[in-house]
């Protein structure tokens, strides 16, 4: 890296590169460790700061007064671990293989044009697995097919209203409102022996594990405002489901479980 | 006995496998680590249903996750780099099926039973049991994800160059 | 037929209404007006609609640059 225009590049690549990483629900030291992997065998220093929706990232080549800045919002692609997986993969292809800038830059924007997994199988994955944790629960088999049911419904809202641009919280609030609705008719027709199972279980696939764990994790590793402003997410989250399932118990008028 | 026994396990290890092939479905998880997620989840999972047997111990429930999700931190860190994926993406579906959604959903209901209940003797066991599933599902969620992230901070070479 | 009863009847109604909708809508603008924005029958606005004053930054342009 030899002259100004190269450094700035550089720096705002990893910026791009980190931004997604942080997007896609890496943990701080994974967005931190792999930048610094790919600015070393870029022959620059680098240092990054990781903020809750920005991320701010230093290079600098061997001479000091050669040194880029680069800030970028955090990009907006969901929890994704295919994307954090081939990012974390490409790092190591930079620092292993000597890639050099162009082509990692290249492969970079290859990673970031791969499809989400098909819509349709996370829908019907997830409605089984929602009736296996019915199981796990203690719920009998006509309970699962209910949460099978309201969960097959409230997640497909879910993806109809995420795809419309709605905001997230509303999606919450409305994919709970329905599958709670859904499944306490379990409960109103007296269909099988734990409806009330079927109730509790039926929102659980909106529970936003990814976040609260990465919080944990960044705590570990000394983040703590990372770690808050996920734990704040989730709770933000958590709260909307919570309101959405007492709402719907509400209007149905049933006693609380 | 010993029979009822191992289909329970065996039972409980599949549905908490089904369970986790689902939840990774939805954060994207990549096809090949399908696998890997659901024999983690279900080990894992039967795990701490055989050491919270009362003829196995018995094991109070915060600890017997804890321990459950220790055994999955390291499976994962294990298996990650076979798979060529982050640790996490291996162990957080795993962890799912342990989320003590019961004990939160309680927890709620007590809540709104207190706001309803203004009589100090009915207040006082409502927010009892606010107090008792609050503080067990807090610890219990605590103690599964240190248990699981302990693993990748004690084998932090392995765990992060997994993908490599 | 108890009223929560008909008031469960009224909510499962209203989503499945609300996925026929999304059903017919997909089949126009997939089959019938291949390339033009999608079609709704009915739509809500987003706040950002609500409170736009003209010279605004729209957020998704910001991504564009």
């Amino acid at each position: 890296m030899t002259n100004n225009t190269d450094i700035h590049e550089v720096a705002s690549f990893l910026a791009d590169y980190a931004s997604h990483l942080l997007g896609c629900g890496a943990t701080c030291i994974r967005i931190e460790k792999n930048t610094h992997r790919m600015a070393e065998a870029f022959g620059v220093e680098s240092d990054i700061s990781i903020m809750p929706t920005h991320i701010y990232v230093t290079a600098c080549g061997k001479d000091a007064s050669h040194n880029g800045v680069a800030i970028r919002k955090t990009a907006s692609c969901g929890i994704n671990f295919n994307l954090n997986a081939r990012l974390s993969r490409l790092s190591w292809e930079v620092a292993d293989n000597r890639l050099d800038f162009a082509t990692a830059v290249k492969r970079f924007n290859k990673i970031l044009e791969t499809k989400p997994t098909g819509k349709w199988e996370v829908l019907f994955l997830t409605s089984f697995a929602n009736a296996a944790f019915c199981r796990l629960f203690g719920g009998d088999p006509s309970a699962m097919l209910i949460v099978f049911i309201s969960t097959l419904a409230g997640y497909r809202l879910k993806q109809i209203m995420l795809s419309d641009r709605r905001d997230v919280r509303l999606v919450f609030l409305c994919a709970s409102f329905f599958s709670a609705a859904l499944s306490a008719g379990g409960q109103l027709f007296g269909i099988g022996s734990t409806p009330e199972i079927a109730l509790g279980t039926s929102v659980l696939y909106l529970i936003p594990g990814v976040p609260y764990i990465n919080a944990v994790s960044d705590i570990i590793y000394k983040h703590y405002l990372c770690a808050f402003s996920r734990f704040a997410d989730a709770a933000v989250l958590t709260a909307c489901l919570t309101v959405g399932l007492c709402t719907g118990m509400l209007i149905l008028g049933l006693k609380w479980f | 006995m010993c029979n009822d026994l191992l289909v329970n396990i065996f039972e409980d290890g599949l549905f908490a496998a089904i369970a986790a092939i689902g939840f990774s479905s939805i954060s994207n998880t990549p096809r090949r680590a399908y696998l890997t997620c659901a024999l983690i989840a279900a080990a894992g999972h039967s795990i701490r249903y055989v050491i919270s047997l009362p003829d196995f111990g018995g094991m109070n429930i915060i600890i017997s996750s804890t321990l459950a999700a220790f055994a999955i931190g390291i499976l994962a860190v294990l298996f990650a780099s076979r798979i060529k994926c982050p640790a996490e993406v291996c162990f957080f579906p795993a962890l799912l099926p342990m989320i003590p959604g019961m004990y939160a959903y309680r927890t709620v209901e007590a809540l709104i039973s207190c706001l309803c209940n203004t009589q100090e003797e009915t207040f006082r066991h409502y927010f009892y049991l606010l107090a008792y599933n609050g503080l067990t599902c807090t610890f219990i969620v605590l103690g599964m994800v240190v248990g699981a992230t302990i693993p990748v901070f004690m084998f932090k070479k392995l765990s992060f160059t997994a993908t490599r | 037929m108890s009223q929560s009863m008909i008031t469960w009847c009224v909510i499962a109604g209203v989503l499945s209404i609300a996925f026929i909708i999304r059903a017919i809508e997909w089949y126009y603008t997939e089959c019938h007006h291949s390339g033009r924005k999608p079609w709704h029958i009915v739509e809500i606005g987003k706040e950002r609609e609500i409170f736009f004053v003209p010279g605004d930054l729209d957020d998704n342009d910001i991504e564009d640059f």
